[in-house]
């Protein structure tokens, strides 16, 4: 249920602050069994093994990337039954979109990642098995759809073949 | 004895849906499995940066075929919640009712198809049979059998009327008589039994770390549903029970099924006889305030989740999506070790997985950025060379 209060005072806010500190750059409940945390590539598998020791996050729903622009933004999305959900944000640098695995730790991350991978362009060393997921094999190197700066059409590699195999397969009809 | 590296799919007779397998086997066990899902990414988080809310909506109910109600409520309640918006009870009831109705035909469907993949067509026919029964009543509430479009920003588009009601409840009492007989042939009927217990083993530990959802996961004694965990729309005032069962195989997701269909049945008719009166629509303005929603929904098929970042325009900034099929797919890898070829099928449809067909392939070429469709013999000879040249294959040409 949508509901058009104000953020509510939820307890563990004050619990977040208290366990973890510094490792949290920022804590934020907007509504009930909503918890949004924001920590640093050095402290964000602490915040992740807090989670899943003290809260019962058992269950990770999604790693999204955003492209900020001037920065990336990875965001972990875990769940726990009693405690709601808990989005926890690493910020990136954008000529360095670079975090370490989680699979270690979080073994169903093993797709989110190479989601983000594929379709950002971010490197998560340590990965076990770094292919492509969402786009096809031929998909040219280094064109990443969902930065704000990838425009379809513009660079004219929308197309997923190169032109020489283009030109061979004569069966194409030209539509103008 | 060596091992093998079989190719199946993208294209076979068992799934309907592309999807690749390289299954590695030793003999007739399977030792290995890779997937492959990259056949058919239509790009569509990118699409939604680039349109307003309301011209999304209709784009994101088109994720998915089967569920697509679940795609458009879960963005539209998680737009309503961006905008602040409070949802009208009425309406509430009405998404909760369209999409009840929908998990009973998704399940039905899946009882079917999971029929055919054992062998047994009868039950294919007879679940298709009732299926109609949901698709009509749908048509009569949405006007639509599938995308039925009943969702708009900060409300619903149709009403209710008491004739419709009434025909719904007098459909919803044969359904519930068929989902009873449905029931007790997935627990008792001695070829489903045999053929689906102990098949695609997965263990609890197993579900709850690889991030399995929905009937899945329940299948395999995770008690979690997020209509209740989680409580949306009018999900905190309608009675149900969570199904869950503790077999950890095809037979525990296909019990957990049989029982959703009872309980959703149940809902549906509860819902209809204590719909509030009221309006269905709330005003919604074009722009969203700038900040971030972790929308939630329990789909057919699990947990489905919507990421929504607004910036103070009439669109998002951010749209990411998780279907439930995408987590599921690492237990499937998991269920199939040890397994037979022969089990492949069904335990692959035992996520009941959803690749979402539907997608018109344009190309632009490099230099002159011209589009162009394929012919299908210019398809076939592409595909004929792609597949001599990357795999390795002839086709004795």
């Amino acid at each position: 249920m949508t509901d058009g209060s104000k953020p509510i005072e939820n307890p563990l806010v004050a619990v977040f602050k208290n366990d973890l500190g510094s490792k949290l750059t920022n804590v934020a409940s907007p509504r009930q069994r909503r918890v949004i945390l924001e920590a640093t590539l050095e402290s964000y598998r602490d915040v992740i093994r807090y989670l899943q020791e003290k809260l019962d996050c058992y269950h990770l729903s999604l790693i999204n990337g955003v492209d900020l622009k001037t920065s990336f933004e990875v965001v972990y999305h875990f769940w726990s039954d009693k405690n709601g959900m808990f989005s926890l944000k690493v910020p990136l640098l954008r000529d360095r979109p670079e975090i370490g695995t989680v699979t270690d730790i979080v073994p169903a991350a093993i797709l989110y990642e190479r989601e983000v991978h594929d379709l950002f362009g971010i490197e998560f060393p340590g990965h076990p098995d770094m292919r492509r997921l969402l786009l096809s094999d031929d998909w040219p190197p280094g064109e990443h759809p969902l930065r704000k700066d990838w425009k379809p059409g513009e660079k004219k590699m929308l197309c997923l073949i190169k032109s020489a195999e283009m030109k061979a397969a004569k069966g194409g009809e030209k539509v103008a | 004895m060596p091992e093998i590296t079989l190719p199946i799919g993208p294209q076979h007779p068992a799934l309907k849906e592309p999807i690749g397998f390289k299954v590695t086997v030793e003999g007739e066990r399977i030792k290995r499995l890779d997937l492959d899902i990259s056949f058919n990414h239509r790009g569509i988080e990118k699409g939604v940066e680039q349109r307003d809310f309301t011209k999304s909506l209709y784009m994101i109910e088109r994720i998915c075929g089967i569920c697509s109600h679940a795609h458009a409520t879960n963005f539209s309640k998680g737009v309503e919640e961006l905008m602040r918006i409070e949802l009208p009870k009425r309406a509430a009831y009405i998404r909760l009712i369209v999409g009840e109705l929908e998990r009973i035909h998704s399940h039905y469907l899946w009882l079917g198809v999971a029929g055919h993949e054992i062998g047994f067509d009868t039950l294919f026919m007879y679940t298709w049979r009732d299926r109609e029964l949901v698709q009509d009543v749908l048509e009569i509430i949405s006007g639509n059998r599938v995308n039925y479009g009943i969702n708009r920003i900060g409300g619903v588009r149709r009403d209710l009327d008491e004739k419709t009601i009434k025909l719904t409840l007098k459909h919803l009492e044969r359904l519930a008589e068929r989902a009873e007989f449905y029931t007790k042939l997935a627990t008792s009927e001695e070829t489903v039994v045999a053929r689906l217990a102990k098949v695609g083993k997965l263990s609890l530990e197993k579900a709850k770390s690889l991030g399995s959802v929905g009937p899945t996961a329940r299948g395999s004694g995770v008690n979690s549903d997020v209509r209740r965990d989680d409580p949306y729309l009018a999900y905190d005032e309608v009675p149900f029970k969570v199904i869950t069962a503790d077999n950890c195989d095809v037979l525990g997701r296909t019990v957990v099924r049989a029982g959703e269909l009872a309980q959703s049945i149940e809902m549906t008719r509860w819902a209809l006889e204590n719909i509030p009166p009221g309006d269905i629509k709330k005003p919604a303005s074009r722009t969203a305030p700038a900040g971030e929603v972790v929308s939630r929904y329990e789909a057919p098929r699990g947990e489905l989740v919507h990421f929504i970042k607004g910036n103070n325009t009439d669109k998002a900034d951010r749209f990411a999506v998780r279907t439930p099929t995408m987590a599921n797919w690492p237990s499937v890898v998991e269920a199939l070790q040890g397994q037979n070829i022969a089990d492949i099928p069904i335990v692959v449809a035992a996520i009941d997985p959803c690749m979402s067909c539907t997608s018109r392939v344009t190309f632009l070429q490099e230099e002159e950025s011209k589009e162009w469709t394929w012919t299908w013999d210019g398809l076939r000879e592409y595909g004929i060379r792609w597949y001599r040249e990357n795999r390795g294959i002839s086709w004795g040409e």
